[in-house]
């Protein structure tokens, strides 16, 4: 469960200030996999780093009652001069994971042989993303936050890493954004949309699907 | 006379002969006969006008009819050259002779309507609006003045009229279904939506219905996002009309707007069923396919689309797009998320205690440690021996140069080397935890997107780092002294590690403003460079401050790192003891500094989390 109490955020572009929260205060419940839609710049990712905690609200309060993992996916935290496996060793230790275990199955996972003992920046762009989705789903995390899904690898793979997915999912829950509906519709039970400086809830995805695409419509015409 | 006689008996027979031709070719012979008897008289005038206008000489007739009016200026004669160039088409030539007769007969409503019709026609439509209004007072429930009115409004964009006009015909006609549904469109497309459906509504419940009423209701409740509303609507119209494709397509999108996406899919199937030719329906299955995940079907349809318009842009994008939609949905997670909902909350999570706040923070400072010390060694082996190299590389330097002009012993202990080690080693500690606690912010960015990982802790793994390394440093070129005699154990071990101690933290204090000035202020690094060389000939790493002039070491004095060399060298050096050594004021300097390097840390936080 993730607390939002009075949340006010907003960030700068070059031209004006994007207001992503404006005082809102909402709950996330555990139990089930959330998708976030909003409109471009509307803050989607924003949120979902205020959810994380990577970024910290400029006023009011978010409440982790949860252990929430960083953007699946992310290998912005690599260093190139480290190995995949010393890599993986220090997103393990940061979230006081079980390191050993964490390498068995990213070395299961993300079938990089004998590359797991090389240096990142010797990857190919395709392996980095591989590794980087293996350690996201090693580590055990209440809610997986999934900041557009990036496709690794050939349909196999793809398919191998939605049934490991599916097994994290047994336990876990999700947070998604994504701007592609068949994907939220995949994963997610329920949605909300963010707008206006308001997560707005909504009891089915379909529902809520349809509240955007009209607002989206709305707002093009 | 005779001839005057036969004359009018031939005119009166051509005349009468002409009444009976109906064939125009003979009619005009009969014209061209009659012709030599034309005189300016109004029976003949109207005889051949009438005539004329009744086989289809309608320019002919126009003549005379004018000649009618010039001898003849009553309100019927002008309406008949109205009338007769309406038929040309020449409206706005017509509109004069319309007037006039208005003017004399000003009590004909039929002849208002006739001038409003042709003022409408000409484009005039705010005087034909202001002649129907006229007409309307004295036949309020006309349906031509009203339609023209009506016509007029709308075009001149008095939709409020305009719907008015049309909703009076409805009152007068409830057979006139269409003008109710007009209204209702021209409320619709005034915004005035919900007006329009319940305009509608409330013909509907007078029992007075037609799909096409329903359809428009559905429509204006759907504009306004009552699709429950809309979707009974569009469920009544193809009920009471099935086999109109438009109204299932309708019936498909309001239900797909409601979210009810097989049965948006069942109506647009029969109205493909019903037009299969029609590409709109076909585009539309693609979308509703795409949302049920039928993603076969989606291809099949838009191939078909794309087979008709190769040139389609849009379609090949739609091809494109269907064609990247993964098969996402086929992980069937359904019954999952079910089963999850029902058991509610896993409560694995424990809320951190003070004592699990702790560790997981030392957790995170170990985590960074060894990553930086990897990150700093770890891509070559000589890396840890680049560690030792640098301080040799500067003591052989120094003592090449001092060793020549000093030409003697060392300021204190008998070997240059060792002298320069006492002084390299804080100094380089001091520098090397500064420049790296001072560049934490800028380097630690991606790091941030793990939440635990925070720009403090990295300072301090980076300042441990620093503090590892010199301590490897000093254990390696004791060994190292010791190998060449050189008596490099310390004498006072609480002297040097005191030393060590507080010039580290200094340099933690200094590197943490460092780092939150210049992430605010980078011209910041290249003004702290500058300090830093002044630091090296002013912190006493190759003299003693006592060979200082006494005023210039008052000055020195202020230089904490001055006190952190001599603070370390009475360690080694037992006979060492300089009284203006304030190991207090060196205290006092790293508190100070500490403490603004983390309060400003403290209220920089926010901004610097900051890392889009």
């Amino acid at each position: 469960m993730i607390l939002f109490e009075n949340v006010s955020k907003s960030y700068r572009t070059s031209n004006a200030a994007k207001v992503v929260l404006d005082k809102a205060t909402f709950t996330i419940p555990s139990g089930y996999n959330l998708g976030i839609l909003g409109g471009n710049g509307a803050g989607k990712s924003t949120l979902l780093r205020l959810i994380s905690g990577a970024e910290q609200p400029d006023r009011g309060r978010v409440a982790r009652r949860a252990r929430v993992s960083f953007p699946i996916g992310f290998g912005g935290t690599f260093h190139g001069h480290l190995t995949g496996k010393q890599n993986v060793l220090f997103v393990a230790r940061v979230y006081g994971a079980d390191a050993s275990k964490v390498v068995e199955f990213v070395r299961d996972f993300s079938e990089l042989g004998d590359y797991l003992n090389m240096p990142v920046n010797t990857y190919s762009s395709g392996m980095a993303a591989k590794l980087a989705f293996g350690m996201s789903l090693a580590i055990d995390f209440d809610i997986y936050l999934v900041d557009e899904v990036t496709e690794v690898g050939d349909a196999r793979f793809r398919k191998k890493c939605a049934d490991a997915f599916v097994e994290r999912m047994k336990r876990s829950d999700i947070i998604m954004v994504s701007h592609n509906s068949q994907t939220i519709k995949a994963y997610c039970d329920r949605a909300a949309i963010l707008s206006n400086g308001q997560l707005d809830f909504f009891e089915s995805v379909d529902e809520a699907m349809a509240a955007h695409r009209r607002m989206m419509g709305a707002s093009n015409a | 006379m005779t001839a005057n006689n036969s004359d009018v008996d031939s005119f009166n027979a051509l005349m009468s002969r002409l009444a009976d031709v109906s064939d125009l070719n003979e009619a005009i012979h009969l014209l061209k006969q009659i012709a030599p008897f034309y005189r300016k008289e109004v029976s003949f005038l109207v005889t051949l006008r009438d005539k004329c206008h009744s086989i289809g000489l309608i320019s002919i007739a126009t003549k005379f009819a004018k000649e009618v009016v010039e001898i003849k200026p009553t309100s019927e004669n002008f309406r008949v050259v109205s009338g007769l160039l309406e038929k040309q088409g020449q409206y706005k030539q017509a509109i004069p002779y319309a007037r006039e007769a208005v003017l004399l007969s000003q009590d004909s409503p039929a002849l208002y309507i006739h001038l409003g019709i042709l003022c409408s026609l000409g484009g005039d439509f705010r005087a034909a609006k202001n002649v129907m209004v006229r007409a309307l007072e004295f036949v309020p429930s006309d349906v031509d003045a009203l339609h023209h009115a009506g016509y007029s409004s709308e075009m001149l964009g008095e939709l409020d009229d305009a719907v008015r006009f049309a909703t009076r015909i409805y009152e007068f006609d409830n057979s006139k279904l269409s003008y109710a549904i007009h209204a209702a469109n021209l409320m619709i497309r005034q915004g005035k939506c919900l007006e329009g459906a319940e305009y509608l509504e409330a013909i509907i419940a007078d029992g007075n219905r037609s799909s096409a009423i329903h359809r428009t209701c559905s429509g204006a409740f759907s504009q306004i996002g009552e699709y429950k509303r809309a979707t009974e609507h569009a469920i009544l119209a193809t009920k009471l009309d099935p086999d109109v494709a438009e109204y299932q397509l309708h019936l498909s999108c309001v239900l797909f707007e409601s979210a009810q996406y097989r049965g948006a899919y069942d109506a647009a199937k029969t109205a493909l069923g019903l037009d299969p030719n029609n590409w709109a329906i076909k585009r539309h299955i693609v979308t509703v396919c795409l949302e049920l995940g039928e993603n076969t079907e989606a291809v099949a349809h838009v191939a078909e689309l794309l087979k008709i318009h190769p040139d389609n842009e849009e379609y090949a994008q739609c091809m494109q797009h269907v064609l990247f939609q993964r098969a996402d949905n086929s992980i069937g997670i359904g019954e999952l998320l079910a089963n999850k909902a029902q058991r509610g909350e896993r409560n694995s999570f424990r809320a951190p205690t003070f004592w699990h706040s702790i560790v997981s923070y030392l957790r995170v400072i170990r985590a960074t440690f060894l990553r930086e010390i990897r990150a700093k060694f770890g891509e070559t082996r000589l890396g840890y021996l680049w560690v030792l190299v640098e301080p040799m590389i500067h003591m052989v330097v120094l003592a090449v140069v001092f060793q020549f002009t000093m030409k003697g012993s060392p300021p204190l202990g008998n070997s240059f080397f060792f002298f320069y080690f006492t002084g390299l080693i804080p100094y380089q500690l001091f520098i090397h935890t500064c420049e790296s606690v001072s560049a934490t912010v800028a380097q630690n960015k991606p790091l941030l997107n793990l939440p635990p990982v925070t720009n403090l802790s990295t300072m301090y793994s980076r300042g441990l780092l620093e503090l590892y390394t010199a301590t490897l440093v000093i254990l390696i070129f004791t060994v190292g002294f010791l190998f060449f005699s050189v008596n490099a154990l310390p004498k006072n071990f609480y002297s040097v590690s005191g030393a060590l101690m507080m010039t580290w933290l200094l340099a933690l204090g200094v590197g943490m403003i460092n780092a939150i000035v210049m992430s605010y202020f980078h011209a910041w690094h290249h003004i702290f460079q500058i300090i830093q060389r002044f630091l090296y000939f002013t912190s006493g790493i190759f003299y003693v401050p006592g060979a200082m002039d006494l005023h210039i070491r008052e000055i020195l004095w202020w230089n904490p790192l001055l006190h952190s060399v001599d603070w370390f060298r009475t360690g080694y050096f037992e006979m060492y003891q300089p009284p203006w050594l304030s190991i207090e004021f060196l205290g006092l300097s790293t508190a100070v500094a500490l403490a603004a390097g983390l309060l400003l840390e403290a209220s920089c936080r926010k901004s610097l989390r900051r890392t889009v």
